[in-house]
């Protein structure tokens, strides 16, 4: 996530999507087309946050002291 | 034998020696060196005091240890109050040690003191000096024992709290005379072939100051303070502190605390992203309900129960227009009705007999009523008439003043 923009500006911009439609002024059929968008971006957001499985990897060296990464995959 | 001599079984010798050493040296403060330092599994401590010549076995037992506020190893000055007590089935003496006070530093805590002075004037332990941790790390690097409990804890926290995150584990051995440099040659090979490694967390489970002692050494503060990647150091328990404390760019406690503190942003974020797409959730709920009401409002509508509403308020308008019109037309009818009735009263009034009844009498000549005495002459043929019946008559002579 470090140096991803894109995920505080998605964000951000959940967050005025949500303002918005708690916001009982905004029309109904602005908030129905918010609502879409609030549900697409928050899937991205979750995408990238949750679903994305971060790996275990062991590092282990070689003969020649070369580095290779294993993955940890029961722990 | 004489019959005076007491003859002793082993185990009632051992009772009396018991009974004679406690009763002597049931409080006795004694000065020696700590030796062979051990703790039991039930966390007893055990090891000998000595001095040039000799050596005695203590004990502390654990609910005597409360008070003790530093590391007893080997090497160090105490002095104890203590009582001597026995073992009597091994007929083994021990002193039973109630207060231990610290007379020196041992040879360790003295290395330590002056490691850290030395690194401390050369500034590595500055503020300044300190990299930020990155909020959000996405690899992060552990070195540390794949055996210990550490390593399971970080993994265990990492993966339940930001499991985006990757963990890359360097195992080394963390105690024994090669964990030293097995930690500082890590820290500089991750440095030099895994730079994409956003941070490094530095440790070891608790242990005795022993155990820790890789953490005290002057190779492994060198290489944390060398290291381009920020470095959490996170050695034993929260009570203890080493030279690797002092110079990594930021001190956990624990390596649990550790594993947290790399996860905690994620872990808010998720926290975050879950509570708004609950009020997107209910947002939705509202507008589902909004939408609803105005739904209601029409259904609830008479047009929408019963169309002929939209004919039937027409024909009561059509109504109300011709009972208006008609009351209209019967008025006007009344107004003519109340004229004709009032010409009909005015009119009677008009009867030019009305006078006769009240004895007077019309005088006509050619039909026409005589007003005035001289629209008459003599010899005129005139007609009378009364109240009823009428006389024709002549008229004899016309006096035109009024009598």
């Amino acid at each position: 996530m470090k140096k991803d923009n894109s995920f505080e500006l998605k964000l951000k911009k959940l967050e005025e999507i949500v303002n918005k439609l708690e916001d009982e002024n905004t029309p109904l059929e602005e908030s129905i087309k918010l609502f879409e968008e609030g549900v697409n971006i928050s899937k991205e957001l979750n995408e990238k946050l949750i679903e994305i499985k971060g790996k275990i990897e062991v590092i282990k060296k070689d003969a020649q002291g070369k580095i290779n990464l294993e993955e940890l995959k029961d722990i | 034998m004489k019959e005076k001599e007491i003859i002793y079984k082993v185990s009632e010798l051992n009772f009396e020696i018991k009974n004679l050493l406690k009763n002597s040296f049931n409080q006795v403060w004694v000065e020696g060196e700590i030796s062979g330092f051990k703790k039991s599994s039930l966390n007893h401590f055990y090891f000998d005091l000595k001095d040039e010549n000799s050596i005695i076995a203590c004990v502390i037992f654990k609910w005597f240890q409360n008070e003790i506020n530093f590391d007893i190893r080997d090497g160090i000055l105490v002095r104890v109050l203590a009582e001597v007590g026995t073992f009597e089935r091994q007929s083994k003496y021990q002193l039973i040690i109630k207060k231990i006070i610290p007379l020196s530093l041992g040879k360790l805590q003295i290395e330590f003191e002056k490691l850290k002075k030395k690194l401390e004037a050369e500034g590595l332990f500055d503020e300044k000096r300190k990299k930020p941790i990155p909020p959000f790390p996405q690899n992060v690097g552990v070195v540390t024992s794949l055996y210990g409990a550490a390593v399971r804890d970080i993994i265990s926290i990492i993966k339940r709290r930001a499991p985006n995150i990757n963990l890359i584990i360097y195992p080394v051995m963390v105690q024994g005379e090669k964990a030293a440099l097995e930690i500082s040659n890590a820290i500089k090979e991750i440095n030099e072939k895994l730079p994409y490694i956003d941070v490094l967390l530095v440790g070891r489970g608790g242990g005795s100051i022993e155990d820790l002692w890789a953490f005290n050494e002057e190779i492994v503060a060198r290489a944390i303070a060398n290291s381009r990647i920020p470095v959490i150091s996170c050695v034993g328990h929260q009570t203890d502190f080493t030279i690797s404390d002092f110079v990594a760019d930021l001190r956990a406690p624990t390596p649990s605390a550790a594993a947290e503190l790399v996860s905690k942003n994620a872990s808010d974020l998720i926290i975050h992203i879950k509570q708004i797409e609950k009020r997107l959730i209910s947002a939705l709920k509202i507008i589902y309900q909004r939408l609803f009401q105005r739904f209601s409002i029409f259904i609830n509508s008479g047009v929408y129960k019963n169309p002929l509403v939209l004919i039937e308020n027409r024909a009561m308008i059509v109504d109300e227009m011709v009972e208006k019109m008609l009351r209209f037309m019967d008025d006007k009818l009344k107004n003519r009705e109340n004229l004709f009735i009032n010409l009909k009263g005015r009119i009677k009034n008009l009867d030019p007999k009305i006078p006769t009844k009240k004895g007077y009498a019309i005088a006509t000549k050619n039909k026409k009523t005589i007003k005035k005495a001289s629209e008459l002459k003599e010899g005129d043929d005139i007609n009378i008439i009364f109240s009823s019946g009428s006389t024709d008559a002549t008229v004899k002579k016309i006096y035109t003043e009024d009598l």
